[in-house]
C-alpha cells in the first residue's frame, strides 16, 4: 500500500471525529489531529481502535500516545503491516 | 496550574467506543477497570475517571509542554461522590468532580495555585471556531472584571503546545487557564500561583 492509499484510508477513519472541515479538506502528512482537525483526546482512542480494525494490527499504548498526526499514524501503520 | 475537563454524557454515550474492552484497556489501569465493572453506573464511573485523568494531565502539561497524554498512566482513586485523587508518577492531584445526568465536570490544581474562578455552561454554537471565540471572550471578560477598556487590551492565545495563555498589553499574565468543550457543554478554570497572590 502506498502513502496515498494509506492517507485515503486514514481520512475516512478520522472523518467522524474531526471538528475542523477546512483542515480536513486540506489533510496532508503534516496535519495534526488535535491542533488542526480538533479531534478531542477521547476520540483519539477511538481513532486508534478504528486503525487497529482497519489494518488488523495492534497499537501499543506508547504508540497511541504518539499517534497525534497523519505522519506519525502512517509510520506506525507501515511499521506493522508488511 | 489548573486543569479542568467536561464530558457531555449524551454525546459520550454515542460518540465513543467506551463499551469495548479494548477501549478500556487502552485508557484504564486494572483497578479502574475492575471498579468500572463493579459499580451500579459503569458509564458514569468510566467518564468520571476520564475527566479526572484529563484534568490532571492539563495541569501537568503546563509545566511539561512537550509531553503527550498517556491516560493509563494517570491513575484514579475515588474518595467521595465529588472528591478523588489522581496519581501520576510521584505527583498527586486532588480532584473535585460535579456530575448530573447531562455532564461530568472535574477540576484540580497543583499545590502552588489558587483557583480564581471555574465555571461550566451550555453551548449553543456548532462551529468549533465560534465556540472557542465565545469561551475566550467569557474568560477575558472575567479576568478584566468586565471593564471594557481592560478587556480591549487583553488577548487569549494557545501556544504551540496548545496551552492557553492570557496577555494584557501584549504581556503574558502569570495566571493559569484551562478550557474544555465537549458536545453541548463547555467549561473553563482560572488560577493564579500562591506567590502571585502574595505580591499582588
Amino acid at each position: 500500500m502506498n502513502n496515498e492509499e494509506l492517507i485515503g484510508k486514514l481520512k475516512s477513519i478520522v472523518k467522524p471525529y474531526i471538528q475542523d472541515e477546512d483542515a480536513f479538506a486540506n489533510l496532508s502528512e503534516d496535519t495534526d489531529f488535535i491542533n488542526d482537525l480538533k479531534i478531542n483526546s477521547a476520540n483519539l482512542v477511538d481513532v486508534a481502535l478504528d486503525v487497529e480494525d482497519e489494518f488488523d494490527i495492534t497499537i501499543e499504548n506508547e504508540e497511541m500516545e504518539k499517534m497525534l498526526n497523519v505522519k506519525a499514524a502512517i509510520d506506525i501503520i507501515t511499521s506493522k503491516v508488511s | 496550574m489548573i486543569g479542568n475537563d467536561i464530558v457531555d454524557l449524551r454525546l459520550a454515550k454515542s460518540a465513543h467506543r467506551w463499551r469495548e474492552q479494548r477501549f478500556q484497556e487502552k485508557v484504564f489501569c486494572e483497578q479502574e477497570q475492575n471498579l468500572i465493572t463493579q459499580v451500579s453506573d459503569p458509564f458514569g464511573c468510566l467518564w468520571r475517571f476520564w475527566t479526572m485523568k484529563e484534568s490532571a494531565y492539563k495541569v501537568f502539561k503546563q509545566t511539561s509542554p512537550e509531553s503527550t497524554f498517556s491516560p493509563i498512566s494517570f491513575t484514579c482513586r475515588l474518595l467521595t461522590d465529588s472528591m478523588g485523587m489522581v496519581n501520576f508518577g510521584s505527583t498527586q492531584y486532588k480532584m473535585q468532580t460535579f456530575s448530573n445526568k447531562l455532564f461530568i465536570y472535574s477540576f484540580c490544581t497543583d499545590h502552588q495555585s489558587n483557583i480564581i474562578e471555574n465555571q461550566y455552561f451550555t453551548i449553543q454554537e456548532h462551529k468549533t471556531k465560534q465556540i472557542s471565540r465565545y469561551i475566550y471572550r467569557k474568560i477575558l471578560l472575567k479576568i478584566a472584571d468586565h471593564d471594557s477598556e481592560v478587556y480591549k487590551q487583553m488577548e487569549l492565545k494557545k501556544n504551540e503546545h496548545g496551552v492557553p495563555i492570557v496577555y494584557y498589553k501584549n504581556k503574558k499574565l502569570p495566571i493559569s487557564i484551562s478550557i474544555s468543550h465537549h458536545g453541548h457543554f463547555a467549561a473553563y478554570a482560572i488560577a493564579a500561583s500562591t506567590k502571585y497572590f502574595l505580591t499582588a
